[in-house]
């Protein structure tokens, strides 16, 4: 610019800004005469003069002189670079600096001012339950803590992707393939709110695709950690976290944040994937109130004229708007109800959004009588009755008939997860199962010719299944109940998967219910008819994943197949047929392994598969062969351990692993090596059990610790040592009986005890006091036999305990 | 903390000292000046971060004038103080420049995207400012006009208030309100050039 220029238009702008608007061209044009380049730049200077002031840009950029400086320890994390940062605190690329392992993390910084005891109590809390939402979709949450200074940091899984949106319009990608995304996205969501973890923040900057396809979700529940306690006033913190453009309504008024809030964040997602922009733009000036207004009170344009490119079909529009209908009520009963419609377009069949509104209004009436969990069970009872009662009512009219059947499959999960932790709910949950049960049984005589019906009955018998008795979740223990279930589940499927019709899907929903039916039938007995079962899962399992040799997902559901076979078998007494299965299970998941990303599943998974082998070594006396695979499990898992120190799971598999190997190493006399192991079990017990102070469970984990090690300190003449464990063990178990005299269990090992503390001061030299333990020993014993609480397998405990007293009476 | 305390102290005889000289007519005196002060206003950002007080936000303002609080004998005459103010915004000017450039740096070289909670978002125009264009476009001001760049660099890197800037610079308040306010316009708008 020419000083001329500058000085001319300066002047003239002096003047024009300080006119009313509607004077400005009439002065200016006058002033300019004529003078194009003068009147241009004073247009562009008026032009400015309206926006925010540089200052605030300053203020922000004062905000990142706080960052740490590379190469400050954060816990036993060394800070490599800030790679992001925003209202809630800045996240740094780091890396483990006590060389425990050599991989990136994201670890975020919660910003200050939430330093507050009452926050860190509920980090604490709700870090936990984010750090067991394992999903390949989800970036695990892998440790957490606060800084010397008291100030909360997160480590996450760091991934290193493109935004969403940025991967799809860079890489051109078609839109079937965009949707796919999006169902995988879907598919975290779900599993976070099936652990009642609600996103609050689901937005394109939080889904990242990395570089071979895969969507990862960010920040799972962290605006909930974040957000204020429910009920509580709402923070300028929490608003400025908020991203208006993917933020609900009811977001926006504070109102209570349900999973239709996520739907709705879906929806927005799902808008911008199609149209490359967001729902609801903003205005050039950057005002953030139109916006708020425009989510409050605006139909977003509709999709197909908003996108600029590809042409957006109506049944995805409808999805769309489905989505972000303004009201949560009025959106998707659930985000699974979302990606099944997706995968319904994908599919080509037709889409539930262009369908009428009974079902809303069925769960517009379920929602309003939902006044609190507590009532939960009168919810179901009434609305499974009401349903019952309007299928009657409705049997020969298809349509509604299609809503009612949609209900039954998202209420029946929804209500069982809603009260599966309140105390004393067990009847409100066999209720729902009961009515549940009822239910499907009517739909089902009704199914026949309709294979979408088929389909979906068969997977609810399979959840109704689960929730009586699936062994890998928390369950109404009703073994048989279960097995009915899933054999039901079977017969509807089998004429499907045997016609021309069948689909993958149909398929691997059977080869599923196969698996895991049979794994609950090898429980109760049922040998040769569960192994009969199990084989027909991995068959097809097998061949799904031969048909799609690159889809790596098929070849580790037919690994974790092979693994519950070679489990199964194992536990039937056949160690050596089960090393069949487990040695394919082992060839695939190190080939999944070597080809590519790296992915903790599957190390959990090879670690699992070890152990189990070890196991299986062990039973056929093949020592050479049990160490080695032993080892190589408690590598990978210790490994995890301290990738994830707050995954409980991981633990527990650990403790496991070293509870097997430990009883082996002292049964083949290796008493050090078998202390050594068992002292580390007790260090991760006693950790579970800090951390769920009231888990009965985790106490006696960490009673029967105390119990193995003092074994072998007895075994190697340290009795002081053994008897300071024994001790600690007693006060444990009394503990776990005063708070449940009806755990038998606890007070057997209760006995058993009592006759090794005996064994060890006897050889201490303290006759009297030993002979004590065993006369108390056998009382006990002989108490819960006559109560026929002592099984079988543990009668030798008795027998010992008589024993061990017949010495005294000879000796004294 | 009390080691802190000393270290800043022994600073502060010698700011106050350059001060003087310059005053005195020591052409050398600002150039001695800024590097003392930018070490000083950067140990105090950092100090600020560690302290982790719950009203966080730094400010430029509360930054220089702390500076001025530990830096300099409190008895300077007021053209003195004047001087200060203007390497203390040429520092903190400097501080954020150099900052935005090694964050620049560290993510073109890290190549990762984990941008995830930059409020800026589709659709939403960032409030950050490109500091490193704010820099660049503050020169080319001061080519045309030393005034008004001045004034903005003691009005947004020192936090001094029209008022104030208009004492150091030695004109009245109006003038200094017109040029803040053409300057303003201004740079944004040459800001703007530079990103299109």
């Amino acid at each position: 610019m020419t000083p001329e220029l500058f000085r001319r238009s300066r002047v003239l702008f002096d003047e024009a800004v300080e006119l009313p608007r509607a004077e400005r061209d009439a002065y200016l044009r006058r002033a300019c005469g004529g003078d194009d380049e003068l009147r241009e730049e004073v247009d562009a200077l008026l032009s400015e003069s309206d926006s925010e002031p540089l200052e605030s840009g300053i203020h922000e950029a004062m905000r990142s002189l706080d960052a740490l400086p590379e190469g400050t320890r954060v816990g036993p994390y060394e800070l490599v670079a800030e790679i992001g940062r925003g209202g809630m605190g800045t996240v740094y690329l780091a890396r483990r600096a006590d060389g425990a392992f050599q991989r990136d993390v994201a670890l975020k910084l919660v910003g200050t001012g939430l330093d507050s005891d009452a926050f860190l109590e509920r980090f604490r809390r709700e870090r936990q339950i984010l750090a067991s939402l394992a999903h390949p979709n989800i970036a695990a949450l892998l440790d957490g803590g606060t800084t010397e200074r008291g100030l909360p940091y997160l480590v996450m899984e760091f991934v290193d992707g493109r935004r969403i949106d940025v991967y799809c319009r860079e890489e051109l990608l078609p839109l079937r393939e965009r949707l796919r995304l999006f169902v995988a996205v879907c598919s975290a969501v779900q599993h976070s709110h099936r652990n009642l973890v609600i996103h609050r923040d689901l937005k394109p900057s939080n889904v990242l695709v990395t570089g071979d396809g895969t969507a990862k979700l960010l920040d799972f529940g962290l605006a909930r950690l974040l957000g204020p306690e429910a009920g509580a006033e709402r923070t300028a913190t929490e608003l400025h976290a908020l991203t208006p453009a993917f933020a609900s309504p009811e977001q926006i008024r504070g109102n209570a944040v349900t999973t239709a809030t996520d739907v709705y964040s879906l929806g927005a997602l799902l808008y911008v994937l199609l149209t490359d922009r967001p729902p609801h733009r903003t205005p050039e000036s950057g005002d953030v109130s139109a916006i708020l207004n425009a989510v409050l009170n605006e139909e977003p344009e509709r999709p197909s004229s908003a996108a600029s490119g590809a042409r957006v079909p109506p049944d995805l529009e409808a999805i769309v708007l489905r989505a972000l209908r303004k009201e949560p009520d009025a959106r998707y009963g659930s985000v699974d109800q979302l990606a099944r419609d997706v995968e319904r377009f994908l599919a080509g069949r037709p889409v539930e959004a262009r369908r009428g509104g009974a079902a809303y209004r069925a769960r517009k009436f379920a929602r309003r009588h939902w006044t609190g969990l507590a009532a939960a069970a009168l919810v179901v009872a009434s609305l499974v009755a009401g349903l019952l009662a309007a299928n009657v009512q409705r049997r020969k009219a298809e349509r509604r008939f299609e809503d009612v059947r949609r209900l039954a499959n998202s209420y029946l999960l929804e209500f069982y997860d809603a009260i599966r932790d309140l105390p004393g709910s067990t009847a409100a949950r066999e209720l729902v199962v009961k009515r549940g049960l009822e239910y499907l049984d009517r739909l089902s005589k009704e199914a026949s010719g309709d294979d979408a019906l088929t389909r979906e009955l068969a997977e609810a018998y399979q959840r109704v299944g689960d929730v009586q008795g699936n062994p890998f979740q928390p369950n109404l223990g009703d073994l048989r109940g279960a097995i009915a279930s899933y054999r039901k589940a079977l017969s509807l499927l089998e004429p499907l998967v045997s016609s021309p019709r069948a689909t993958d899907a149909d398929r691997a929903l059977f080869a599923k219910a196969s698996l895991v039916g049979g794994g609950i039938l090898a429980t109760t007995g049922g040998g040769d008819e569960a192994l009969a079962m199990q084989n027909r899962g991995v068959a097809l399992r097998q061949a799904l994943a031969d048909a799609a040799p690159s889809d790596r997902s098929r070849r580790a559901d037919l690994a974790q197949g092979l693994g519950m076979l070679g489990f199964d078998l194992l536990s039937m007494g056949k160690p050596r047929e089960a090393l069949d299965p487990l040695g394919r299970q082992e060839a695939i998941l190190r080939e999944l392994l070597e080809e590519g990303s790296e992915d903790a599943d599957l190390r959990r998974s090879l670690g699992r598969t070890l152990m189990v082998e070890g196991e299986a070594h062990q039973a056929l006396g093949e020592a050479d062969r049990a160490r080695p695979a032993f080892e190589e499990a408690l590598t990978i898992q210790r490994m995890l351990v301290k990738e994830r120190p707050l995954s409980p799971l991981l633990k527990q598999d650990l403790a496991y692993t070293l509870g097997e190997y430990g009883t082996w190493l002292a049964d083949s006399g290796q008493a050090s090596a078998a202390l050594a192991v068992f002292e580390e079990r007790l260090a991760l017990n006693r950790g579970l059990a800090a951390a769920d102070p009231r888990n009965a469970a985790a106490t006696l984990a960490v009673a029967f610790s105390l119990h193995s090690a003092g074994d072998q300190l007895a075994a190697l003449h340290r009795p002081a040592e053994a008897l300071a464990r024994y001790g600690e063990a007693a006060r444990l178990y009394d503990r776990v009986v005063s708070g449940d005299p009806s755990n038998s269990w606890a007070a057997l090992h209760r006995a058993w005890l009592d006759i090794a503390e005996g064994r060890a001061r006897s050889a201490a030299g303290e006759r009297g006091r030993a002979c004590e333990l065993f006369r108390r020993s056998a009382a006990a014993l002989e108490d819960l036999e006559r109560k026929g609480q002592l099984p079988p397998i543990k009668r030798s405990y008795l027998d010992e305990a008589r024993r061990e007293l017949a010495s005294c009476g000879a000796a004294g | 903390m009390g080691s802190d305390k000393r270290g800043e102290l022994d600073d502060s005889g010698e700011v106050t000292a350059l001060l003087r000289a310059w005053s005195r007519g020591d052409a050398g005196a600002p150039d001695r000046l800024l590097p003392l002060v930018y070490a000083h206003l950067r140990r105090l950002a950092a100090l600020q971060m560690r302290r982790e007080r719950a009203n966080h936000t730094l400010q430029p303002t509360a930054l220089v004038h702390e500076a001025y609080l530990k830096l300099v004998d409190q008895h300077l005459s007021w053209k003195d103080r004047g001087h200060f103010y203007g390497v203390a915004a040429r520092a903190m000017r400097q501080v954020l420049v150099d900052h935005a450039r090694r964050r620049h740096a560290v993510k073109r070289s890290s190549g990762a995207q984990y941008v995830a909670i930059e409020v800026a978002d589709v659709g939403v125009q960032p409030r950050t400012i490109d500091l490193l264009a704010l820099d660049r476009s503050l020169e080319d001001l001061a080519a045309l006009d030393q005034r008004q760049a001045r004034l903005v660099e003691l009005r947004l890197f020192a936090g001094l208030t029209v008022q104030e800037s208009a004492e150091v610079v030695g004109c009245s308040s109006a003038t200094a309100s017109r040029d803040y306010r053409h300057a303003e316009a201004w740079l944004r708008r040459q800001m703007r050039g530079a990103r299109a």
